[in-house]
């Protein structure tokens, strides 16, 4: 099981929501050792126990608000006492809680976002979007190397 | 003086989006219930234009829960439209995909939507009452439901490439034959599948006894089921014809033809929710009530042919007398059903034709309509299209579980309603089972709300006395 477990997430037909998507692919070509790569439409349960075996989980994802193409990285913390609805759509925190709770596994977690310019039914990237995408592989890429 | 109204919005832990008023009287007693779905699509309209082998890839989008049912009843309505009988083995495999729905639709029903109310109780504290509080108080049933939702997707996404939206069923059968190899590997799922579908049904039977108000009182009143059934009258979820049963277990009408269900279903749409409403034609609406699904499905059935889902059948039909009527028993019928899933699956991975490269039946276009009946995790779902001579779809129409079971939530709501709500004090268990009624229906409003059409909005404003003060339609 790898190390660290990366998680892109979005929908590739829905411009920058695929972000986390693109992201994703473009990573598992680096075949970056001890990484693992996923990608899903959205966050589910059934994610929990595959992160519960990382050390770490990197969730990429694309967001709204704020300048197109600007990212950051920010911990995520698993969240137990969360009330929302845990069926079939769930946050990176509380899917940490649930691999904590379920499965005793306690991975470190990180999301990158970035803003979207665009979430209009098409399956690339904004411009914007794909320029800054770079500069933010190469971040996840240096994280998931100093976690060795 | 306005007449009183609680809204409940939104209803929680369903598939879709909803909201349920509550009409008092002035004693703050409940007078009328009603279920309004919320969200709007449109399927049945914008499909029209497109080739007919696009339609199952282009209704596998109506749900993510459940797109494997309509992959199957679209393709059953491809396979009319171009006149062929597919090989035997892509009827298996496609079977095989089905069945592994069921699973993880119930999985996800059962554990995830409503094991919180089942295992904390209908008036434990919400902020507890929900899968965290699953996860903390009975840690092995929920890493059970999240294995046997796991178990599910996984045969789905190993036969389909992906765990939603697969393109593996196509018009004319699947794509691509199964190998020996993800046969074993499916094989070597099952033995845990189903250990985990069998110790939970024997633990939910044990609880049984501390829900019997709920038992007595979740849309627990007489009305029709319909299924599909096997030639034999065995439980059957991908193809078989049409039955109807009255609540005393009485077969009202059988081995309906998929051809004549306009004979037997017709259609209402109500001013206050985008779900439209199906009814027993032959009684029209709004008597023509009928139940699908789950509960309608093993009571329609003269049997089940795999032996532990045959066993407990016949437990549960010792429930009652005539048809098992309570809708509480959704969820035990959901536990049966997954047993025999997996059961089925076995036997259909081992059958000896399994591996056959023959998996696909070729030709254009050979009818001009083509409809495909198929039982979906939340009922009998049917596709129905129309095309022209170069095989482009000119009509859809889609009647859907959910649709099915419409007037019945309706009816449970308010049965719900009348006894545990009391409009001078309310508290939150009383509208978390108003709530859990209509989870044990497990509705998928995404799937139920794909037609299009006017916009249907009418809100009236009504005094105590019943006169209309305003009213606003659009």
């Amino acid at each position: 099981m790898p190390r660290v477990l990366i998680i892109g997430y979005g929908s590739p037909l829905r411009g920058d929501d695929g972000l986390g998507w693109h992201a994703a692919e473009r990573l598992r070509k680096l075949a970056l050792p001890g990484t693992g790569v996923l990608t899903v439409h959205q966050l589910t349960p059934e994610l929990a126990e595959d992160m519960s075996r990382a050390e770490l989980v990197v969730f990429i994802d694309a967001r709204e608000g704020g300048r197109p193409g600007e990212w950051d990285a920010e911990p995520v913390s698993p969240e137990a006492e969360s009330i929302q609805a845990f069926t079939h759509h769930v946050t990176p925190g509380s899917l940490l809680g649930g691999a904590r709770l379920l499965y005793g596994g306690k991975p470190e977690g990180v999301l990158f976002a970035m803003t979207g310019e665009s979430f209009e039914y098409r399956e690339g990237l904004s411009e914007t979007v794909a320029a800054a995408l770079p500069e933010m592989l190469e971040a996840i890429n240096q994280l998931c190397s100093a976690s060795e | 003086m306005p007449q009183k109204r609680i809204v409940i919005d939104p209803v929680t832990r369903i598939e879709g989006h909803s909201k349920i008023s509550l009409h008092l009287d002035e004693q703050g007693r409940v007078q009328e219930a009603y279920f309004h779905v919320t969200q709007f699509r449109g399927f049945e309209k914008f499909c029209e234009g497109r080739p007919f082998y696009e339609m199952p890839s282009l209704m596998a989008r109506i749900c993510g829960i459940c797109p494997v049912s309509h992959l199957i009843a679209s393709a059953k309505a491809c396979d009319a439209i171009m006149a062929v009988r597919i090989p035997e083995t892509a009827v298996k495999l496609r079977k095989i995909m089905n069945l592994a729905q069921i699973v993880q639709s119930h999985a996800l029903s059962f554990f995830y939507l409503a094991s919180p109310d089942l295992l904390l109780g209908m008036d434990a504290d919400p902020s507890e009452r929900n899968i965290f509080g699953v996860i903390r108080n009975h840690p092995e049933l929920a890493r059970d439901g999240v294995r046997l939702r796991q178990f599910g997707q996984q045969i789905i996404e190993w036969l389909g490439g992906k765990r939603i939206h697969p393109s593996w069923v196509v018009a004319g059968g699947v794509n691509e034959q199964l190998t020996t190899a993800r046969r074993d590997q499916i094989l070597a799922t099952i033995p845990e599948a189903l250990g985990i579908a069998r110790r939970t049904l024997d633990w939910f039977k044990k609880e049984l006894d501390r829900f019997r108000e709920e038992i007595r009182t979740f849309a627990n009143f007489p009305s029709m089921f319909m299924s599909l059934v096997d030639p034999s009258g065995n439980l059957s979820f991908y193809d078989g014809k049409l039955r109807f049963m009255d609540a005393s277990g009485h077969i009202v009408a059988d081995k309906v033809e998929a051809a004549d269900y306009d004979q037997y279903l017709g259609e209402f749409v109500n001013p206050w929710s985008y779900l439209k409403t199906a009814y027993y034609k032959p009684t029209g609406y709004p008597g023509g009530i009928y139940r699908v699904g789950p509960l309608a499905r093993l009571n329609a059935v003269d049997g089940i042919t795999t032996p532990l889902a045959a066993q407990e059948w016949a437990e549960f039909r010792e429930l009652d007398r005539g048809a098992v009527l309570s809708s509480f028993y959704y969820h035990y019928a959901r536990l049966i059903e997954v047993i025999y899933a997996i059961e089925r699956m076995e036997a259909l991975l081992t059958s000896p034709d399994i591996l056959s490269p023959h998996v696909r039946a070729f030709a254009r276009q050979n009818n001009g309509e083509g409809i495909g009946i198929a039982e979906a995790p939340r009922g009998t779902l049917l596709h129905h299209y129309k095309v022209d001579d170069d095989g482009v779809i000119t009509w859809a129409n889609l009647i859907i579980a959910t649709g099915h079971n419409n007037s019945a939530m309706n009816r449970g709501v308010l049965q719900v309603a009348k006894h545990f709500v009391d409009g001078n004090k309310l508290q939150e268990g009383m509208l978390n089972r108003v709530e859990a009624v209509i989870r044990a229906f497990d509705p998928c409003l995404s799937c139920s709300t794909h037609a299009a059409g006017q916009m249907a909005l009418h809100i009236e404003l009504r005094a105590a006395d019943g006169t209309l003060v305003d009213e606003v339609r659009r």
